[in-house]
């Protein structure tokens, strides 16, 4: 984690360099396009695209990793809950059964590897917009789209005292298991853990109440909130790139989206 | 006494209290203790609790929303919006206590019946929330109905004990401590 408590990848890349808020739009409209088909060709060529984003974007190889094992790990038990709880939902959606082995059906299997790669579809622009968003720059951004300044200050606030309140975190916890009240495995007992684990919680939320006080006192002496309208920092305008790249994102969505209406069927399955 | 600000009151200090509740819910929200398969005991519930009832329930709301999407995030799994805003509506519904009349957690003013209220509305919040995540990961995601129907339930009840457990009793130890120290009494009014 970087001292900005997120998981922003300091790089210069054509990612880097897009408009927030114009990242934000792409993730939205990928995420409807993934959620209006249950269709293994869409899944395949967002993976693709995505795959293309993700070499142009500059993340580490080693941090992609590391998601994508996670998310498989996800998607994996997820689809051995699914085999397990309901081994028929395959014929349910198709309407045929092509048994290979104890109540296993070919169909059920397609179903859920369409559903897995649906899941991995919606990962990499999630990526992009988490690994290379400066978050400043995002709360910025969001103003940009229409939200209040207000709303989108939020954003900037979290964000600076992520990394304060964890250190809180741990200086309470370390001062807890000096009295013996360990939230770590020194403590045998699991039940006493748990105890102390939630017993955190109230110097916390004590410290936490004092700094809402200190931080929304020292903004209301600079006048924060006195108009309707401010400027921010880290502003940057639209470019030429960023419009293009708006209006190919509109074109590729609304290409997906007359896809939609001219399949009839939502579950794609060809055999 | 006991004077509590609007709800819709949207001022610095509701800004700051937002952003420090989703902070402070989403960096605890990483820790839980695991009690079985995709279970956990999530501390975190705890915190959501008491800012939903210190500050209302549209700063429960946002805190929840923004502060899951925040756990997500850092926890490397994407953002999910059907699941966090399920702790949205937890936080909505467990803040509805707040616009009771003679509840105040800063002065520590309470009757029985406003934890009972809390109590329920907490665990409807629950219910609501992953029912409406569960239903929208059936209708958007293609889920498989029955598996989405055991999770909603295993995921509703563990996380009503955990609240009846640990997080009532946290708001009611700040109403008995703020009360020691509320028994002055405006007089020239």
């Amino acid at each position: 984690m970087s001292k900005f408590g997120t998981l922003y990848v300091e790089s210069d890349s054509f990612f880097h360099r897009m408009e927030p808020s114009l990242k934000v739009l792409i993730f939205v409209l990928w995420s409807i396009t993934v959620f209006m088909f249950l269709d293994l060709r869409v899944d395949l060529v967002l993976l693709a695209l995505g795959s293309v984003f993700l070499l142009f974007s500059k993340i580490p190889f080693r941090i992609i990793r590391n998601l994508f094992i996670v998310v498989l790990l996800f998607t994996l038990t997820n689809a051995l809950f699914i085999l397990l709880i309901t081994p028929e939902y395959g014929t349910v959606l198709t309407g045929s059964t092509t048994n290979l082995f104890y109540g296993l059906t070919f169909e059920t299997l397609f179903y859920i590897f369409t559903l897995s790669l649906k899941y991995i579809s919606l990962l990499p622009v999630v990526m992009i917009l988490i690994f290379t968003t400066h978050p400043s720059r995002f709360a910025s951004s969001l103003s940009k789209l229409g939200i209040p300044y207000k709303w989108a200050y939020t954003f900037n606030i979290m964000f600076r005292y992520i990394p304060d309140i964890q250190n809180e975190f741990k200086t309470i916890a370390n001062a807890q298991a000096a009295r013996g009240l360990s939230i770590k495995k020194d403590e045998k007992s699991i039940v006493k853990r748990a105890r102390n684990l939630f017993n955190l919680t109230i110097p916390l939320i004590n410290s936490a109440l004092a700094r809402i006080d200190k931080v929304s006192n020292a903004m209301d002496l600079r006048g924060f909130g006195k108009y309707g309208k401010r400027t921010w920092y880290n502003f940057t305008p639209m470019r030429k790139v960023d419009y293009a790249v708006l209006a190919m994102t509109v074109i590729i969505f609304l290409m997906f989206l007359l896809f939609r209406i001219y399949s009839n069927t939502r579950f794609w399955y060809p055999f | 006494m006991g004077k509590k600000l609007s709800i819709f009151n949207f001022g610095t200090k509701t800004v700051v209290t937002i952003s420090i509740g989703a902070a402070l819910y989403g960096i605890i929200g990483l820790v839980g203790i695991p009690i079985g398969p995709n279970m956990q005991l999530r501390p975190a519930i705890v915190i959501l609790t008491i800012f939903s009832a210190f500050f209302g329930p549209i700063v429960g709301f946002l805190s929840g929303f923004i502060g899951h999407m925040l756990t997500d995030i850092l926890a490397g799994w994407g953002v999910w919006w059907n699941w966090e805003l399920s702790s949205g509506f937890f936080g909505f519904f467990v803040g509805l206590v707040y616009l009771a009349k003679g509840f105040n957690m800063k002065y520590g003013l309470f009757r029985v019946w406003h934890i009972i209220f809390m109590a329920l509305t907490g665990i409807l919040g629950f219910v609501i929330g992953y029912c409406f995540a569960g239903f929208t990961d059936v209708v958007i995601m293609d889920e498989a109905p029955r598996k989405i129907v055991l999770q909603t339930v295993i995921i509703t009840l563990t996380n009503s004990i955990v609240f009846i457990a640990f997080a009532l009793p946290v708001v009611l130890s700040f109403l008995l401590t703020n009360k020691k120290n509320s028994n002055l009494v405006i007089e020239n009014q």
